[in-house]
């Protein structure tokens, strides 16, 4: 098992009595982007998570030390915090009483590369939802991680930047070798981004295989209730298409 | 070069081949259309700009209580000249009257005034940013209650128990107002310390206090009674040089140690959940500094009583002049607090002629209007 991985072994988790957690095994090797499906509920943010050692839990987990967590915005304020602020305290472990100039420098760096460098001295209170997501993935990349875990990145984005967001991640990850683990609601997106999709229904996993196999209608109405139509697209990836809802 | 602009000066962390973004040449451009090339320099300088005009505004702060000390040494009912007060102050030869009235009297009351102003202005900061709450302060979260009542307990047993009184009443509620903060930790430590119970404990707390207190002031004896009440609103009339060095001291060993964790707090203005994600031990940090501030709140109420706006306002305030960069805020509350406790003992001593009002009346008569006229005029979004 190489350092680099992320590697959850038979992962399981209690909370206030419900088994949230059935036993989940799943790897993300370095330079790989894997997409995390599930209805609401499924255990996916709880997965991540445990895997950022935030939730005690059963069985075995190894990340990298540097882990560039990005949990879902819960709209906490941050107040008057700057963007560049928030992409600075990406360098926590670095600060001292006086900023230096490389984790200012990297941290504007990370502003360029999300492309939100002409909000770097808005207040976060100001932004809007998608801003703010950008402006926490900036925060993650400044962090240098050496993995990520990222829930929900897009929720809040227009297709548009949506999708430029998880190029960014998947370009990140090719680039710096990173194991990625994001939790997405968008099949389509989660086909395009991701190198393999895994799917969690009810605390355990389903599957986790590579797009096209992973995102059949079968699967898609027997763990989402949705009967759908699914078709290759111009780029050879599944294209999804909801048809109808079914209790 | 860092590894992350190393990368992407190599243009790896483009996005991968293909993509929109690549055939729209590069990352985003649409986004930042008027950045020039060098633009994380260009970031680094603003970035700097910033933190000069901050740093200047944070020592104008510091001169202007400079002013307001000397102002408020200077006023009483024997108004003395400004510039003999400041000779004095400054060493320098001045008239011995001056000398005497300044020293023995006016100095501890206005020193103690921005003593207690920068512990309530400190810890209020401190207690809004672990609880995530922009209500929490010492007054609303029960030590001030705590306080009270230890105060009052004094009073009341006086007359059972012959302790001098300068010694039971501060100790009394200096322990009360240490209890109060421990009740209000151990309620939340049962349930993992998470921001709402400890906020919910706290005013559960004030209610308690407030209770007892009432109790006793039920109980007293008429002077008790009275001697309570003047208590509870809050005076610098009794300070001298040893209650003014102990709570010196509270600061002066306090503050540095809220400093060590500045960054910590400011990550934790994110939230719960991305602080943690970013390396902050949430739960023994907010516990450590409540903790430390709850020291520091205790040493403040326990010798002036109850005031309680400044630990809810300075913050707010140093918070719309400096930003949310605790290493500034948090000696930017200490600023703004002991200016407001000065500015309202200068008032309290002005504004009826030949009497002094009890402080704890007038940081809020004055204070508040103050206040409100800064949240509605300004309008950039401060939490």
């Amino acid at each position: 098992m190489s350092p680099a991985d992320i590697r959850a072994e038979g992962i399981t988790l209690r909370l206030g009595g419900a088994e949230i957690l059935k036993g989940v095994d799943l790897a993300v090797a370095p330079g790989e982007v894997v997409a995390l499906l599930g209805p609401n509920g499924s255990g996916k943010s709880s997965l991540l998570r445990a895997l950022a050692g935030m939730l005690p839990h059963g069985g075995r987990r190894a990340v990298p030390a540097r882990l560039g967590y990005m949990p879902q915005d819960n709209g906490a304020t941050g107040g008057a915090l700057t963007v560049l602020e928030v992409a600075l305290l990406g360098r926590l472990r670095h600060l001292g009483a006086v900023v230096a100039e490389e984790d200012l420098a990297i941290a504007a760096a990370a502003l360029e590369e999300i492309g939100i460098a002409h909000l770097a001295e808005r207040p976060l209170a100001a932004l809007s939802g998608g801003q703010r997501q950008m402006a926490f993935l900036a925060q993650v990349l400044a962090g240098e991680p050496e993995a990520m875990l990222l829930d929900e990145p897009t929720s809040a984005l227009d297709i548009r930047h949506g999708l430029h967001v998880l190029q960014l991640v998947r370009g990140a990850a090719r680039a710096r070798g990173l194991p990625v683990l994001v939790v997405l609601h968008d099949l389509n997106a989660a086909a395009r981004c991701a190198d393999r999709i895994a799917v969690m229904q009810e605390g355990r996993l389903r599957g986790c295989a590579s797009p096209a196999a992973m995102l059949t209608p079968a699967m898609v109405e027997a763990v989402f209730g949705v009967v759908a139509e699914i078709r290759p697209a111009r780029d050879g990836l599944p294209a999804v298409i909801p048809l109808e809802a079914v209790f | 070069m860092t590894a992350l602009t190393r990368a992407r000066v190599r243009g790896e962390a483009l996005p991968p081949a293909g993509s929109l973004a690549a055939r729209a040449g590069g990352a985003a451009p649409h986004l930042a259309p008027h950045l020039a090339p060098d633009l994380a320099s260009d970031l680094a300088r603003a970035y700097r700009r910033t933190a000069r005009r901050r740093l200047l505004l944070l020592g104008l702060l510091g001169l202007a209580l400079a002013l307001a000390l000397v102002v408020d040494a200077a006023t009483g009912p024997a108004m003395l000249p400004l510039a003999e007060v400041a000779r004095a102050l400054l060493g320098l030869e001045a008239d011995p009257t001056t000398r005497v009235i300044l020293f023995s009297i006016r100095l501890p009351m206005a020193l103690m005034a921005l003593v207690v102003g920068a512990a309530l202005g400190v810890s209020g900061v401190v207690m809004q940013t672990i609880l995530n709450n922009p209500l929490a302060s010492c007054y609303t979260l029960g030590v001030s209650a705590g306080a009270g009542f230890g105060a009052a307990l004094a009073i009341v047993a006086a007359a059972a128990f012959p302790w001098p009184e300068a010694v039971g009443v501060p100790l009394l509620a200096f322990l009360f107002a240490l209890s109060a903060c421990a009740a209000v930790a151990g309620i939340g430590r049962l349930r993992g310390a998470g921001a709402e119970m400890l906020v919910l404990a706290g005013i559960a707390l004030l209610f308690l206090f407030q209770a007892l207190q009432s109790l006793l002031q039920y109980l007293a004896s008429p002077e008790a009674l009275a001697q309570i009440v003047f208590w509870l609103f809050g005076s610098l009339l009794k300070a001298n040089w040893q209650k003014l060095g102990l709570v010196t001291l509270a600061l002066a060993l306090t503050l540095p140690l809220l400093l060590r964790d500045a960054w910590a707090f400011t990550a934790l203005r994110l939230g719960e959940e991305r602080a943690a994600g970013l390396g902050v031990k949430v739960g023994a940090l907010r516990l450590r500094a409540f903790g430390i501030v709850s020291v520091l709140t205790a040493a403040a109420v326990a010798f002036t009583g109850t005031i309680g706006f400044i630990g809810l306002v300075a913050p707010h305030i140093a918070r719309l002049l400096l930003g949310e960069d605790q290493r500034l805020l948090l000696p930017g509350a200490a600023l703004c607090g002991a200016l407001l406790l000065s500015a309202a003992s200068v008032a309290s001593k002005t504004l009826s002629p030949g009497a002094v009002f009890p402080i704890g009346i007038v940081t809020a008569l004055i204070g508040i209007p103050f206040f409100l006229w800064l949240i509605l005029s300004v309008r950039r979004r401060h939490w």
